[in-house]
């Protein structure tokens, strides 16, 4: 997807990361990621300049997720593998604008098949879970049936009551948490209880950011349902996936 | 929480041999964290002038962390205990004192509980003192006795600070 980033012609593509059972051997979903490039020099333009440029433009960040939903929905087809979910991160501007919103929702996901609703999990950040805007579209999006993932929860402003009171039908826990675990007992005491607090709203549970054998072994224990991580899956090319 | 049954589903990242395993190392670091906590609630108590709820809330937090750390001995220590130097009759006393050592945690976690309730805001007293210096003292015996399956370990860390 080509667009104009500072006078420069840019080009978006799309990336995707496996999210793996617990039990290690089957692939559960894959979660679509944006990467940039200047065209003329094919150069990487940093995440965070590029996500900085994306959400100070609005348009631009529609046309994106519009374009990965429909191009991860074709990516299915074509590789067979109906059972795989795709995750696509949506950003807080999308589900708070009026106009965006309901843009999204009108153009592209209610024009799916219940099938494909069902194969789409939508991500969205605990700190753009901000008012009752937000709470009200994601419930609505629940209610026609779309699963709704919370993002790295724990690293932003983490609010327990929203958590018991919106059942999220997943719970991605921030890769931050699980850093120093397991050699530091704290931190592994402190992830277990936070496994423990989510599996009480009955939400599956992801564990991000698994590098190691040994967080793979402790997750797993302590109860997360999905695993992401390097351990498991580097990002790749969406259209270098195979099933 | 009883992780028995989901033990034997736990061995596809697991190292089938003791020296090949990261898990002793892990666990041998949670040691070292385990008897600085104890440390410091040892300092906390011959201060003698601790409240009893402050003196609870570090209690909970060392039996929490201690019943984790023996869950996760019991998990990932003991298939591959199995499979090393360390005796029959010492993995034996091993696996008896994981039990144990758990269930003295779960009751002195009820029982200083339920002391806080009882005590308020109050100084903590010397029956209640030498109360947790015996149970201190537990734990450290339980971890010295530990240590012996750990030593395969610290040998290889100090060649490898050798090399």
């Amino acid at each position: 997807m080509k667009f104009n980033y500072y006078g420069q012609g840019a080009e978006l593509t799309w990336y995707s990361q496996d999210i793996m059972t617990a039990s290690v051997d089957t692939v559960y979903g894959r979660e679509i990621l944006c990467r940039g490039f200047i065209t003329a020099t094919q150069s990487l333009i940093p995440m965070a300049e590029l996500f900085s440029y994306l959400h100070a433009n609005h348009e631009l960040l529609l046309a994106m997720t519009c374009q990965q939903i429909k191009d991860s929905c074709q990516e299915s087809v074509k590789t067979q593998a109906p059972n795989i979910k795709t995750w696509i991160n949506l950003a807080g501007q999308l589900i708070t604008d009026n106009d965006l919103f309901e843009y999204l929702y009108t153009h592209v996901l209610c024009s799916l098949t219940a099938q494909q609703k069902q194969n789409l999990v939508l991500e969205i950040c605990e700190d753009d879970i901000s008012d009752e805007v937000v709470v009200a579209r994601l419930s609505f999006l629940k209610t026609n049936g779309f699963i709704i993932a919370m993002d790295d929860f724990g690293s932003g402003h983490s609010n327990l009551l929203r958590l018991s009171h919106i059942h999220f039908d997943i719970i991605k826990l921030d890769l931050q948490l699980l850093t120093k675990v397991p050699d530091d007992l704290w931190a592994a005491s402190f992830y277990r209880e936070i496994v423990n607090v989510c599996s009480s709203v009955g939400s599956l549970i992801v564990a991000e950011g698994v590098e190691t054998s040994l967080q793979s072994d402790f997750v797993r224990w302590a109860g997360v349902d999905l695993i992401q991580g390097f351990l498991y899956s580097r990002p790749k090319p969406l259209n270098q996936c195979h099933f | 929480m009883n992780k028995t049954a989901v033990n034997k589903f736990l061995n596809k990242s697991t190292a089938s041999c003791w020296r090949q395993s990261n898990w002793p190392r892990s666990l041998v670091s949670q040691h070292e964290q385990l008897a600085l906590e104890i440390e410091a609630i040892n300092s906390l108590l011959s201060q003698g002038h601790s409240s009893f709820i402050h003196i609870e809330t570090r209690l909970r937090k060392l039996t929490k962390g201690l019943l984790l750390h023996l869950e996760l001995e019991n998990c990932f220590l003991v298939p591959i205990l199995e499979k090393s130097e360390v005796q029959q009759s010492e993995q034996k006393n091993i696996m008896q004192g994981y039990l144990v050592l758990a269930n003295t945690c779960h009751a002195i976690s009820d029982y200083f509980q339920a002391l806080k309730l009882e005590c308020g805001n109050a100084l903590i007293g010397d029956n209640q003192i030498q109360h947790i210096q015996n149970f201190l003292i537990e734990i450290k015996n339980r971890l010295s006795e530990e240590s012996i399956i750990y030593v395969p370990v610290n040998n290889s860390v100090e060649v490898a600070d050798e090399i």
